[in-house]
């Protein structure tokens, strides 16, 4: 399997070695030859030209509006939220050029690290008063919010 | 409430152009009196798919140490974590993951050596973060199965069990009459292990029978309280029905209902109500249905739901979760800290299906009188006081838990047969005292009641109140054969009715009374009157023949 050391690769024509020559393995990449790092010295820009890219995303009105129930956002022109959204995805269809074939999917950077697991002893909350001193309308110690999903009465079922 | 109201119907299945109309005999019910009413249409095959959230009976929460209770004043048990206060981290609960593994392990399932946690987005006022922490993809239990029995034991079917994952309760809302809703947290952030089947249950019954299993299988193991009023056990029920057993319908799915009766009540009538709707022509609408406890029909919600779209994502605050197993345990340096799958396996009780199977088999049970002793935990009581006296008839000892000691238990409001005043030894020899006709029913009960008030032994209480019968066969012959002889001198008559042949007639069985008061009289009452109207008998009928 190639690796993408740019260093090496030159090497790899020359000599017609193989010592650069490793498996693609997530944690050891590491070219002994000239001990280079993972991370290049400079900044290292790859184009991406418009036509390597899958076509532009275009939402419907409908779509922005389901955006917009699901986030809890609302911009006042829903138009101009449709071309910030459509701008938003075009620029992170960029990810979609990088080859994931065979690659792991990295959930968590912490994946070497294990969950730790405190003991069931109760040591928090007791004080009602502390919760709720940031809430902007207490009700006899209860949270006020706005009326949530409720269900349909007799009126509906009678027809039925 | 009577359920029969039998209407033909002419009916037209939806796109069967050309198809000869077919008349179908459909039986109409109210949905309240489910012990008659049956689904009589063969044309629809119903698929049941069970989601249960079961509260782990930890001390604190899942991912904040705040108490887990279920009466508390609003908001007091509720840590910075659970309130959302930024700056606040999910630590995880030993606990709740090792309960967790062991009810994945009571259902057979594979524990997945590591699992994940994921966030799962929606908006509501009990949920402060804005998001559930929950295990989507990958769970901490996968691909279990649980064999319950239905029919009173005669059939025992299969269900897949798909996955069990932790994930976090919600808070409590409470709607003020369509003004505002009130939010306590303290339901928030508390435990929950959430068992998926697969859609392979196909009626009411059998949903019930399978959750009264998982139930008994959670309390065995210890993992739930199973306290249903305070909604520990909650079920969200999938259902749909297909013409084809290898189809399914579209799903509607009606979450959060408590209470085996309101299950039934819910999936029969949510079945009835989709083949009502797809015979009329119409189509099953995919929502989500609330339940109304009251008439047991399920409704729409008012707010049409929007397509939810949870966009899960990893949870970032959390490392992966790793239980180990014997040899991976060994090159931990603290082993304690960690969940050991072989231990759990190790340390699992019997569970209720064998508890039965030991009880039918080794005391010739029925399925129903071995189910009532393992559903109150009193199977041991029951070998004990076998094992104390093997002579004993265990049906009769079935007979004398049922009906006195659970009176007992009820009046003394005892909540384990650990409480129980009288000892299974005690119980045993109270028995056997009974079985070898010492004393007679009566009073064995007397002294039973006697044992619970004065806690003493059956024995002593019978000696010290001389309640010890006659009944060794050779007294007993005497003593009839006496009365006999005073009878036929005194009152001939009383004894001229009795018929050898026709013992049960009315004139006999007038003899033998007669023959019996004596005997009592002249033993003040101490005589066994089985043992002596047996003997009566007998002499009777040897007399008759001499």
């Amino acid at each position: 399997m190639l690796h993408h050391c740019c260093r090496c690769n030159w090497l790899k024509i020359l000599f017609r070695s193989n010592f650069c020559q490793r498996k693609l393995s997530s944690s050891h990449f590491n070219c002994r030859l000239f001990g280079s790092d993972l991370v290049p010295s400079t900044s290292q820009w790859i184009e991406i030209k418009e036509e390597d890219l899958p076509s532009k995303t275009i939402l419907s009105l409908e779509e922005v509006r389901h955006v917009e129930n699901l986030a809890l956002v609302q911009y006042e022109d829903l138009n101009f939220e449709k071309t910030i959204l459509e701008d938003a995805i075009r620029f992170a269809d960029i990810l979609l050029t990088v080859n994931t074939d065979d690659v792991e999917p990295l959930y968590t950077v912490l994946e070497d690290e294990s969950l730790y697991l405190r003991e069931d002893i109760v040591t928090e909350g007791g004080s009602a008063e502390n919760i709720l001193k940031n809430a902007q309308s207490v009700m006899e110690d209860y949270f006020v919010a706005p009326p949530g999903n409720i269900a349909l009465s007799d009126s509906e079922h009678k027809s039925n | 409430m009577v359920p029969s109201l039998f209407m033909m119907q002419r009916c037209l299945f939806p796109g069967a152009i050309g198809c000869k109309p077919s008349f179908i005999l459909v039986k109409r019910y109210n949905c309240s009196s489910q012990k008659n009413a049956r689904l009589q249409d063969d044309r629809w095959i119903p698929t049941v798919g069970l989601e249960i959230h079961a509260q782990i009976n930890s001390q604190s929460k899942l991912f904040s140490s705040a108490k887990n209770q279920f009466m508390a004043p609003p908001n007091s048990l509720v840590s910075n974590f659970d309130a959302s206060i930024p700056g606040t981290l999910p630590v995880i609960n030993k606990e709740c993951v090792r309960k967790a593994v062991r009810t994945g392990l009571a259902l057979n399932c594979k524990i997945q050596k590591t699992s994940f946690f994921d966030r799962k987005h929606y908006f509501y006022s009990d949920m402060p973060q804005g998001y559930q922490i929950t295990q989507y993809k990958h769970p901490i239990a996968k691909n279990g199965y649980l064999h319950y029995p239905t029919a009173d034991g005669s059939v025992v079917k299969r269900v897949k069990i798909e996955q069990i994952q932790l994930e976090q309760d919600s808070g409590k809302s409470m709607h003020e009459e369509g003004q505002v809703t009130l939010i306590d947290l303290n339901r928030a952030g508390v435990g929950l292990m959430e068992i998926v089947t697969a859609p392979e249950v196909s009626s009411a019954g059998d949903a019930c029978a399978f959750l009264k299993e998982l139930y008994g299988i959670l309390m065995r193991i210890g993992t739930c309280d199973g306290k249903l009023a305070e909604g520990q056990f909650r079920v969200d029920a999938n259902i749909s029905i297909a013409q084809q057993k290898t189809k399914l319908g579209t799903r509607v799915e009606v979450k959060n209902i408590s209470g085996f009766k309101h299950i039934h009540n819910v999936i029969e009538y949510e079945i009835k109500r989709q083949i009502r709707i797809v015979e009329e022509g119409g189509i099953v609408e995919s929502e989500t249905r609330a339940f109304d406890y009251e008439t047991g029909f399920t409704v729409s919600m008012r707010d049409k739901e929007i397509k939810q779209d949870y966009r899960f994502m990893p949870e970032p605050n959390l490392p992966p979760l790793h239980v180990y197993d014997d040899s991976s345990v060994t090159s931990l340096s603290n082993p304690s800290s960690v969940i050991n799958v072989d231990q759990e396996r190790r340390n699992l009780p019997k569970l209720p299906a064998d508890i039965r199977g030991h009880l039918i088999e080794s005391f010739h049970l029925s399925f129903v009188e071995a189910e009532f002793l393992t559903n109150r935990n009193m199977e041991n009581y029951f070998i004990e006081v076998m094992e104390c006296a093997h002579n004993l008839n265990p049906t009769v000892v079935w007979n004398w838990i049922k009906m006195h000691v659970i009176a007992h238990m009820v009046e003394y409001n005892l909540s384990s047969i650990e409480e129980c005043y009288v000892s299974a030894r005690d119980l045993a020899a109270l028995l056997l005292l009974l079985h070898n006709n010492e004393i007679n029913a009566e009073t064995a009960h007397l002294t039973f009641t006697t044992a619970i008030q004065t806690r003493q032994h059956p024995d002593k209480i019978v000696e010290e109140n001389n309640w010890k019968m006659i009944s060794d066969k050779e007294t007993v012959t005497k003593l009839c054969e006496d009365a006999i002889a005073t009878l036929q001198c005194t009152d001939a008559k009383a004894l001229s009715g009795y018929d050898a042949d026709k013992p049960k007639s009315k004139a006999s069985k007038q003899a033998i009374k007669r023959v019996i008061m004596l005997v009592r009289k002249n033993t003040n009452d101490k005589i066994h009157t089985g043992v002596a109207k047996d003997v009566t008998m007998k002499l009777l009928n040897y007399k008759r023949t001499s």
